[in-house]
């Protein structure tokens, strides 16, 4: 007696771009916490966050840097938003989250320059300029890093690559940008709210 | 009763491929075809090869330094201000230029098929990779002669030295997330992690804590060069920058790099034996926790310099031990339980073994209050003993797939003694340096005041670096022959175990592999039940 199976399901495709993501988002993770690391032993050493760190005259534009924070989180739904549509075949939608992505992600670069227009200060004055540039300096280059990243998904995404049963493109971006916001919600509380 | 089942991946595998698909298989030929590789073992094979080649320019310098060192009341050879640099040079290089790229060459070469891929996880990435790797190295070099470095007096090489630093390990963290994502996504059907090969457990362990290592190591190098290229208020000047870097080129970090070196003797051992892997857990457990121990960014003395008397830090450094030492046990019980066949492989697989449990044990001691051995020329000597195990298994891995790679075997006898030669060689670099740090010779100085010890150390070093030149380049030149020349080595040549062994020889293009994986010895299972001789 032959008894036939009928074929097996489809195996779930590796999910390449979403691992090895994962896996440089660690690393640019580990980056932030080498470079805040480096950050906070230098501010102890200089006393903690006390007049000795920051040097005289010096100030951090409070309304920009939260509004660079709320612009991360309105990344994280924006990204969120272009997975979702794109779920459920709606590439209207996703199209629309990538655009608003890149905006988001641009005006932090803009905000970025004008909180160091605000300030005034120059990467020689001090310690404290020093790094504080160095920090945010690598800040911008991984904002810079996603745009290309954003651009690179939503050419694919016009292109008709992604559908609703394939969005690991998108979700790999998601990622990325929540693991971003997660940096730069450190970065916020230790250099721009405890200074 | 017969049941049949069509596996959709199996289907679509022995569909004749068209030619849109058959142009994947065609690499272009000569200089292009290296150029602009998308084949993984290419990729590995330039990878192996360049850090063999700066591997020699290493081992000269290194000799220089030791005949410097010998006569301690000033210098013979070379420049009083020089020194500071070419040690900075041996030691960056022998880390980054040589062990990392060797041993990552490897896993790029050897994990696809380890674990039945088509090819690595983004070909072109692993590529790239490799070419960031070798400008960003090159540039570092370049910084070296025109006076760069740490502790150079050119500043705008001194810049370009941090600058390099980066994009050397960019393209490192690069190809190791090429390795790491190919071990986690393209396994074949029922190759469960747990049933991967000990290599690829070990290159998987390396790339995922070098994916987090190495980024701490380039934050450091980028505070340093903006702080140095346009203030040198925060960290100083040229002199103090090695001091910012230099736990990442000493122990437990660099332990970090020798871990294939445990997957390596798992491999070899079982293949050799021709026994499974026994306690496979603890092997893979121990290769694990070894690299989780060697993670060492959290504990950088120059901006705490207490961190390293500390408990934590004490004994991740004792710990550290026992897993290499439960990976070695292992293959010593595999070794008291069959005859083992003689070879280049397995002559590799014990040699770096013993050199690395050497250099760990010797390690264990540096922190430990009372012996006053951190700061000496004893870590250098930890350090260089650790990563010399890993070319030690680097070359065994040469003559252990290399048949894989192009087909043809490594002569057995000559390719042995060229690797015992490097390993005497790194045992004598290992016991060299030991001697002098015990006599007080501070770490990267080479001038003293005439202590026996340094000076008894400073010849056993320079004997230790000719041997390590010898041994490479006797091995290299019978890879070389190889390549063109002697047996072909059929596909099974060591009569293994696992997936790789099951692919032609020299291993196509795309590999072409397509097999259900239902143990983690899948050839040995196949053998057994087809009643070829196993």
């Amino acid at each position: 007696v032959s008894l036939a199976l009928p074929p097996a399901p489809t195996p779930p495709r590796p999910r390449q771009l979403f691992v090895a993501t994962a896996l440089a988002s660690a690393g640019m993770a580990m980056l932030f916490a080498g470079l805040l690391g480096i950050y906070i032993a230098n501010r102890t050493a200089a006393g903690g966050t006390t007049a000795d760190w920051l040097p005289e005259g010096v100030h951090v534009p409070g309304v920009s840097t939260n509004m660079m924070l709320a612009t991360m989180a309105g990344i994280c739904v924006v990204a969120q938003w272009a997975v979702w549509s794109m779920k459920r075949g709606d590439r209207t939608n996703a199209s629309l989250a990538l655009g608003i992505l890149v905006v988001f992600a641009a005006s932090l670069i803009v905000m970025q320059i004008n909180v160091y227009e605000q300030m005034g200060i120059g990467i020689a004055d001090d310690r404290y300029t020093t790094l504080f540039y160095g920090v945010t300096g690598v800040f911008l280059l991984a904002v810079v890093a996603g745009l290309v990243f954003t651009a690179v998904m939503a050419f694919h995404s016009l292109g008709g690559r992604f559908s609703s049963r394939d969005t690991e493109g998108l979700s790999s971006l998601a990622m990325f940008w929540y693991v971003l916001s997660l940096v730069f919600l450190a970065l916020w509380y230790i250099v721009f709210v405890l200074k | 009763m017969t049941m049949t089942e069509t596996r959709p991946v199996e289907a679509q595998a022995s569909a004749p491929p068209t030619t849109a698909d058959e142009s994947h298989l065609v690499e272009p030929s000569g200089l292009a075809g290296w150029l602009v590789t998308r084949d993984h073992k290419r990729v590995g094979r330039l990878f192996g090869g360049s850090a063999l080649l700066v591997l020699l320019g290493v081992a000269v310098v290194a000799a220089l330094l030791a005949v410097e060192s010998i006569d301690g009341d000033g210098t013979q050879l070379l420049r009083d201000d020089t020194v500071a640099q070419l040690t900075s040079f041996v030691r960056w290089g022998l880390v980054v230029g040589v062990v990392l790229p060797l041993l990552l060459g490897v896993a790029l070469a050897v994990v696809p098929l380890q674990v039945g891929a088509r090819g690595i996880a983004f070909p072109r990435a692993a590529a790239l990779g490799y070419w960031t790797w070798l400008v960003g190295f090159g540039l570092m070099v370049g910084a070296y002669l025109d006076n760069g470095g740490p502790g150079g007096g050119n500043a705008d090489a001194v810049d370009l030295w941090l600058g390099a630093l980066v994009v050397t390990l960019a393209g490192a963290t690069l190809a190791s997330v090429c390795v790491a994502t190919t071990a986690l996504t393209l396994r074949s059907p029922g190759m469960h992690l747990e049933r991967v090969p000990p290599f690829t457990w070990s290159a998987l362990v390396t790339a995922v804590m070098v994916v987090l290592a190495l980024p701490v190591v380039a934050a450091t190098a980028m505070l340093l060069w903006v702080d140095h290229h346009h203030a040198r208020i925060v960290f100083g000047g040229n002199l103090e920058i090695g001091s910012y870097l230099d736990w990442a080129v000493e122990q437990p970090q660099v332990y970090l790099f020798a871990i294939p070196v445990l997957g390596f003797i798992a491999e070899v051992m079982a293949t050799f034996t021709r026994h499974r892997l026994v306690l496979r857990w603890a092997v893979f457990l121990g290769v694990g926790a070894a690299g989780a121990l060697t993670f060492a960014g959290w504990a950088q003395p120059a901006f705490a310099p207490e961190v390293r008397s500390e408990f934590l830090f004490v004994a991740a450094n004792l710990v550290v031990v026992v897993p290499v030492l439960v990976a070695l046990a292992v293959g010593a019980a595999m070794l008291a339980r069959g005859r083992p066949a003689f070879g280049a492989p397995l002559v590799a697989a014990l040699l770096s073994g013993f050199l690395l449990v050497v250099a760990v044990v010797a390690g264990a001691l540096t922190y430990i209050d009372g012996l006053d051995l951190a700061g000496t020329a004893y870590v250098w000597g930890v350090s260089a003993g650790a990563l010399l195990a890993g070319v030690v298994a680097g070359l065994g891995a040469l003559a252990y797939w290399g048949p894989k790679l192009w087909g043809r075997r490594l002569a057995d006898g000559p390719a042995s003694g060229g690797i015992v030669l490097t390993f005497v060689g790194g045992l004598l670099v290992l016991a060299g340096a030991v001697l002098a740090g015990v006599d007080g010779l501070p770490l990267g100085a080479v001038d003293h005041d005439g202590g026996t010890l340094t000076q008894i150390g400073a010849v056993v070093g320079l004997a230790g670096w000719v041997l390590v030149l010898f041994g490479v380049v006797a091995v290299v030149a019978l890879a070389l022959r190889s390549f063109t020349g002697g047996d072909e080595a059929g596909d099974d040549p060591w009569d293994g175990q696992t997936l790789e062994w099951a692919v032609p020889s020299p291993a196509p293009v795309e590999n072409l592999l397509d097999t259900v994986v239902l143990s983690p010895e899948p050839l040995l299972d196949r053998k057994l039940a087809t009643k070829e001789p196993v």
